[in-house]
């Protein structure tokens, strides 16, 4: 039974990554993993490294394939799409923007490029010109907040990392997926640029977007999302409303993760 | 002047280089009292770590101390002789934990053996690793860690397991003074927490008697220090007990900081979310007047030429024309 | 320089200009060999086509590495592991024995030929030099940007991944450049080089036929030798050179 609001559904994920031919070695990706994204909502996926959640997250860009398990895009069968079709669906924004970016080209290219994804898979065999590639960039940073002019033209070492990670959730907006998935985008960046990408995704999600939050920080998954997961050693542990997650857990390992996570107003008693 | 362990004065360390001069740490004056745990906190490019490397005395490529002073329980560090610091201060009285500590251990020797070296060159006596290992043994029993850890090789241990292993070796004299940049932010969680216990543990049984943490991390420094250092764009903005700092901050940047933090704890919908408008100044051409006042909601006009001066009451002290008469005003 | 510039200003080396073996004199700078011949002329000459071999076979030798280790190692799987074993067989392969076989194949040898061979032999060293490059490059974000941007393997590998190993396939170039200009030095001095044309290689050949260092006409080998030795050793310092170019992090220290 499909949820009419549900947009992603991953069934029984699975990743072994295997090494050599002869004497093969298997280690564990993720294992059993299944949940499901809805519209205009954020879900976060928290773990610690080494928890599988990146591999989670790389499974479902399809940047590499699950040795089990099925995902369903609105109900279709995702590794029976086109790769590309799949791409205008589902975008993603990573970690770490310096290594995003690549720093021969300057960071409109990446903005550029965006639009040869939606050429090649236009039903019309719609062309952008370049004066219309420029326009609708302009209009998205705006919309966002930044002064393309500040922006537009620069080589990445020239900006900062919030820029950056801004920049590239502009990318995504050109593309108009109905799925963002953000992989630990605050992760290297400051706490004052952190909050505004923060800020965005949580607009993204007003917009109807379905948003896949992919973090160790407790904290913050708990503040931007609805609903949460738990990772651990490949698994999800603990799953269900981010109040409930992080504030009721019900999970040994969450709960442990709960508690050593240092707060702010309280002290603990050591 | 006996009271404190550290203190600093007006302290100055610029990096030199084909980029320009950068004002890393542009006249810094703190002090430490024995027996406390100073946090120093900021976010990336304040100053912080190249702060507590200047009170260091050994400057790193690039890195210039300017002017100012550092005094480690009254010993002038900037003006003795590098032998007499190494073997005199060095471990004793200071030691330092840099950032990525725990990835600078050799590959390829077991941690007695690096142990065993380092005693070697402190000592300038002999030290096989067998010798070290009995040396230290009792110091890691002491601090809850398994002896046996000494008998491994880095990789053989977790992050969180180096990370209190070289602490652990570092402290092994007993210094006056513990100087850590950064303990904790390449941890999970869990080891965050054991890190933080383990300086909590070295603190009251008195192994170690003073603690200068520097961390980004406001919620860890919380849980560790007596009192907090807020430093930005180089200069000191606040500093008071951790209780005022986080309840009653003055300084506009630390309490945007503080309203930019998601801690796992309930939040009023509008504290949250709070954006610092604005970028970091460049230390090669800092703006004139209050580091600050590019980004401050409360600027005025006289913090757009002239910088304010420390000012202290109630135990605490703070850099703002907003409170520049030392009046608190009604906040 | 001398290469191309020099043939206007010298003598015909094919022209019978002085007597045997004369030392060096005004009329010839570098004397004459054995018939007579302008020894500077066929300098210039040699030094020109040597250069032309090495930059032709240098060429021809990245593009193939380029495309063998770069493309195919990005695109991976069994092409990669084909293309790697062919590598590996090339590396392996006694270079001396090959090429003498090989040229005695071609019945008349031009400086292409010459050239083709050479790359062909020489390919795979630096495929596997990019080859580890390519493979460090591809784990990098602004690939997997790519890629869910919907672009080609070749697009990926020639716009996102080349441009950020420059310096390795300058350097690649350098030394294959360097190898072939050697190669050619090689395989001439046996007798099997370029048919009817001077190179440096042919030069030493013909000096070593004639047995000039017997007779002590040392104008005809000396100079040939030592420019091959100034050739490799100054593109061995270039390649060195190159990565403080190219790598911004170490002008300065940035």
């Amino acid at each position: 039974m499909t949820d009419k609001d549900e947009v992603l559904r991953v069934e029984n994920l699975t990743k072994y990554y295997t090494s050599g031919y002869i004497l093969t070695k298997k280690v564990l990706g993720a294992e059993d993993v299944s949940f499901d994204l809805r519209k205009r909502e954020v879900f976060s996926i928290v773990g610690e490294s080494g928890s599988g959640k990146s591999t989670v997250a790389k499974i479902i860009l399809r940047l590499i394939n699950p040795t089990s398990g099925k995902i369903y895009l609105d109900g279709k069968d995702v590794f029976s799409f086109d790769k590309k079709a799949y791409w205008r669906r589902v975008q993603g924004v990573f970690q770490d923007p310096y290594s995003t970016f690549n720093h021969f080209y300057t960071v409109d290219k990446p903005l550029m490029d965006a639009f040869s994804l939606l050429e090649k898979t236009s039903s019309k065999n719609k062309k952008y010109s370049k004066t219309e590639r420029q326009e609708i960039i302009r209009s998205i940073l705006e919309k966002i907040g930044m002064n393309p002019d500040e922006i537009l033209g620069r080589y990445p070492h020239q900006i900062s990392g919030g820029q950056m990670q801004r920049l590239l959730i502009a990318r995504s907006l050109i593309i108009g997926p109905d799925i963002l998935l953000a992989d630990e985008p605050t992760s290297m960046t400051d706490a004052s640029t952190r909050v505004a990408i923060l800020r965005e995704l949580l607009r993204l999600k007003e917009e109807g977007m379905a948003v896949l939050f992919i973090t160790h920080d407790v904290g913050q998954a708990y503040h931007i999302s609805d609903r949460a997961a738990v990772m651990k050693d490949g698994r999800i542990v603990e799953i269900g409303s981010s109040e409930d997650v992080f504030f009721h857990p019900q999970h040994p390992y969450t709960k442990n993760l709960v508690a050593s996570v240092p707060k702010l107003h309280i002290k603990w008693n050591v | 002047m006996s009271e404190s362990v550290l203190k600093t004065q007006d302290l100055k360390g610029y990096y030199r280089g084909t980029f320009g001069v950068v004002h890393a740490v542009d006249g810094v004056s703190l002090t430490i009292k024995k027996g406390e745990i100073l946090g120093l906190a900021g976010e990336s490019g304040c100053g912080k770590s190249t702060f507590t490397q200047l009170l260091t005395g050994t400057a790193v490529p690039l890195l210039h101390y300017e002017s100012g002073k550092v005094e480690v329980e009254g010993i002038d560090i900037w003006n003795t002789p590098a032998e007499e610091l190494r073997k005199g201060v060095k471990c004793k009285l200071l030691s330092y934990v840099p950032q990525s500590a725990l990835n600078a251990l050799n590959p390829t020797l077991r941690l007695r053996e690096f142990v065993a070296d380092m005693l070697r060159e402190r000592t300038g006596q002999k030290c096989s690793p067998n010798e070290a290992r009995e040396f230290l043994a009792e110091h890691f029993r002491a601090l809850n860690l398994d002896e046996h850890v000494l008998d491994r090789y880095p990789h053989e241990l977790s992050g969180g397991m180096r990370q209190r292993a070289v602490i652990a070796i570092s402290t092994y004299a007993k210094p006056s003074l513990l100087l850590t940049d950064e303990p904790t932010s390449s941890l999970d969680v869990a080891s965050q927490k054991r890190l933080i216990e383990m300086l909590l543990s070295l603190h009251r049984t008195g192994m170690i008697k003073s603690m200068m943490i520097s961390s980004h991390d406001i919620c860890a420094l919380r849980q560790l220090c007596d009192r907090i250092a807020i430093m930005y764009a180089g200069k000191l903005v606040e500093e008071g007990t951790t209780d005022d700092i986080i309840n009653n901050p003055v300084h506009p940047y630390t309490t945007l900081l503080l309203d930019s933090l998601l801690p796992l704890e309930h939040l009023s919908k509008d504290k949250k979310f709070k954006i610092i408008e604005g970028r970091p100044p460049d230390l090669r051409h800092p703006p004139p007047g209050c580091r600050f006042h590019p980004r401050c909601p409360q600027r005025t006009d006289i913090c757009t030429s002239k910088m304010p001066a420390a000012v202290e009451k109630n135990g605490r002290s703070f850099s703002c024309w907003l409170y520049s008469e030392g009046d608190l005003g009604d906040g | 320089m001398m290469g191309i510039a020099g043939p206007f200003m010298t003598l015909d080396p094919d022209e019978y200009t002085g007597m045997r073996y004369e030392p060096p004199s005004s009329k010839h700078p570098l004397g004459t060999e054995t018939f007579g011949k302008d020894v500077l002329a066929q300098l210039v000459v040699g030094i020109r086509n040597s250069l032309m071999v090495g930059a032709v076979a240098g060429m021809l030798g990245l593009v193939i590495a380029l495309v063998a280790g770069g493309l195919g190692t990005y695109i991976g799987g069994a092409l990669d592991e084909g293309i790697n074993t062919l590598a590996n067989i090339f590396l392996v392969l006694p270079s001396v024995p090959v090429l003498i076989v090989l040229s005695v194949a071609f019945k008349y040898r031009s400086l292409l030929v010459v050239a083709g061979i050479i790359a062909v032999l020489g390919w795979a060293g630096s495929a596997r030099s990019l080859r580890s490059q390519v493979l460090s490059l591809k784990e990098r974000d602004f690939v997997n940007l790519a890629r869910i941007s919907g672009k080609s393997n070749v697009e990926i590998v020639f716009r996102e991944i080349f441009p950020n190993m420059l310096s390795y396939v300058f350097t690649s170039f350098c030394w294959m450049f360097g190898g072939a200009i050697t190669a050619e030095a090689g395989i001439s001095l046996l007798g099997l080089g370029p048919s009817m044309v001077i190179t440096l290689g042919t030069m030493l050949h013909y000096a070593l036929v004639n047995e000039a260092q017997i007779i002590g006409a040392w104008w005809w080998f000396l100079p040939p030798g030592l420019v091959l030795i100034v050739f490799t050793g100054t593109l061995l310092m270039m390649s060195s050179v190159i990565d403080d170019v190219f790598n911004p992090k170490l002008r300065g220290l940035v």
